[in-house]
């Protein structure tokens, strides 16, 4: 009898032992929790606003394939059945060599250009913590298409220009995220009539999520110092971001046709009053 | 602090390569009697021809007699000179300006071929 008394009150005690130190643990979760500040996830869903870039990163060890095509002057109507017969390709890929460092290239129909890029994460916005996302961003161009036959001085240096942008966004609600980008970009050839060697532009872009998987995107950048004769626009785009799940579809409205950085920031064409406009898709792939 | 490292090295990398830049004319050829084969030829081959070709648009300028075409009835000079004709060719960008004055000088004189 004392034995089987005994041992309830062992099994009694171990398992109010057992229930307090459970209740200590989740204390413990609780300390944890409150002391390392959650990131912000999902500012942006694709790795592009429309043609500038989101602070959104791929993660380590990821590939992702990049095909983007943006057509020609939507404005023609049927002469070039709404710019479908003057596609421009862009076509690359980009990996995620840890989760703060992701490394790209691509190549693009006009004038051939290879564009190589390095994206990193500084800071992440956190709940409760720290208010914006830093991201920095360089591009760097390689023209192919330039030919000693015109330019018989040409050197190599002569093909390359630069961008150096830092990416800084905010996730003010879940359907509400807004981005402003100081951006530097250098030609180490231009045109002295229309150009600048070194352009500053501040690019400024957000989305409004509509549902799970639809938002919009709004990007627009204008150049601060721009050449007075200048024949280039201020980039205004506006896009539609598709999650279809295994990918993210982004279709964009814009008045620029080109697809690398340094032409999309300082010699975008088109003109929303009355000037050309070009409409095209970025879709990425993961691996 | 690894980050702010690479972005130094990048941003300086950037500085060391683009430390000398060139305008189009430092680098173009000068010439005050361009030619169809030694100038224009080129400047078409590597800016309109991707597509100006066959009949994949019109005009063709895979040929003198179709560039000097193009310049004398349809208004090649005006489309890749201004906006005044339509859409400025090339599509993508504006020429650099000294490809602009050699067709226009080639123009002016006549349309030499060789």
């Amino acid at each position: 009898m004392n034995v089987k008394l005994f041992l309830s009150l062992v099994f009694g005690l171990s398992v109010i032992g057992h229930a307090s130190a459970q209740d200590d643990l989740l204390k413990e979760l609780d300390t944890v929790k409150s002391k390392k500040k959650q990131v912000e996830i999902a500012t942006f869903k694709g790795l592009q606003i429309c043609n500038m870039q989101s602070t959104r990163l791929t993660s380590k060890g990821e590939w992702y394939v990049l095909i983007s095509h943006r057509f020609g002057d939507l404005t023609e109507g049927l002469d070039n059945f709404f710019g479908l017969d003057d596609a421009y390709t862009k076509l690359g890929g980009i990996y995620g060599v840890t989760n703060w460092l992701s490394i790209g290239a691509s190549r693009q129909t006009n004038n051939k250009i290879y564009e190589l890029t390095t994206k990193y994460r500084f800071k992440n916005q956190e709940t409760d913590g720290f208010p914006v996302t830093i991201v920095g961003y360089n591009t760097m161009d390689i023209n192919s298409n330039l030919s000693t036959d015109i330019y018989p001085n040409l050197e190599f240096n002569n093909r390359l220009a630069y961008t150096t942008q830092l990416l800084i966004s905010r996730k003010f609600s879940e359907a509400i995220s807004l981005e402003v980008a100081p951006i530097y970009i250098h030609k180490n050839l231009y045109d002295q009539t229309t150009e600048r060697e070194d352009q500053l532009i501040v690019g400024l872009g957000g989305r409004y999520k509509f549902t799970k998987r639809l938002s919009l995107n709004l990007e627009y950048a204008p150049r601060i110092n721009a050449p007075e004769n200048t024949v280039y626009h201020d980039l205004l785009s506006v896009g539609l971001d598709i999650d279809t799940g295994g990918h993210i579809f982004q279709l964009v409205f814009s008045n620029c046709q080109t697809m690398n950085d340094v032409y999309v920031f300082s010699n975008a064409t088109g003109k929303w009053n009355g000037g050309s406009l070009y409409f095209g898709f970025n879709l990425y792939r993961v691996f | 602090m690894n980050k702010i490292k690479i972005f130094l090295i990048a941003l300086s990398g950037v500085f060391i390569v683009s430390c000398e830049s060139n305008t189009y004319s430092e680098i173009s050829k000068q010439t005050g009697n361009p030619t169809y084969v030694a100038n224009i030829e080129h400047i078409i081959e590597h800016n309109c021809l991707s597509c100006h070709y066959g009949a994949n648009q019109f005009p063709n300028l895979e040929t003198y007699e179709g560039v000097k075409n193009a310049c004398t009835n349809v208004n090649l000079v005006c489309r890749i000179e201004s906006e005044s004709c339509g859409e400025r060719m090339p599509q993508g960008g504006k020429l650099p300006q000294p490809d602009i004055d050699l067709i226009k000088l080639w123009v002016a004189n006549g349309f030499i071929k060789e």
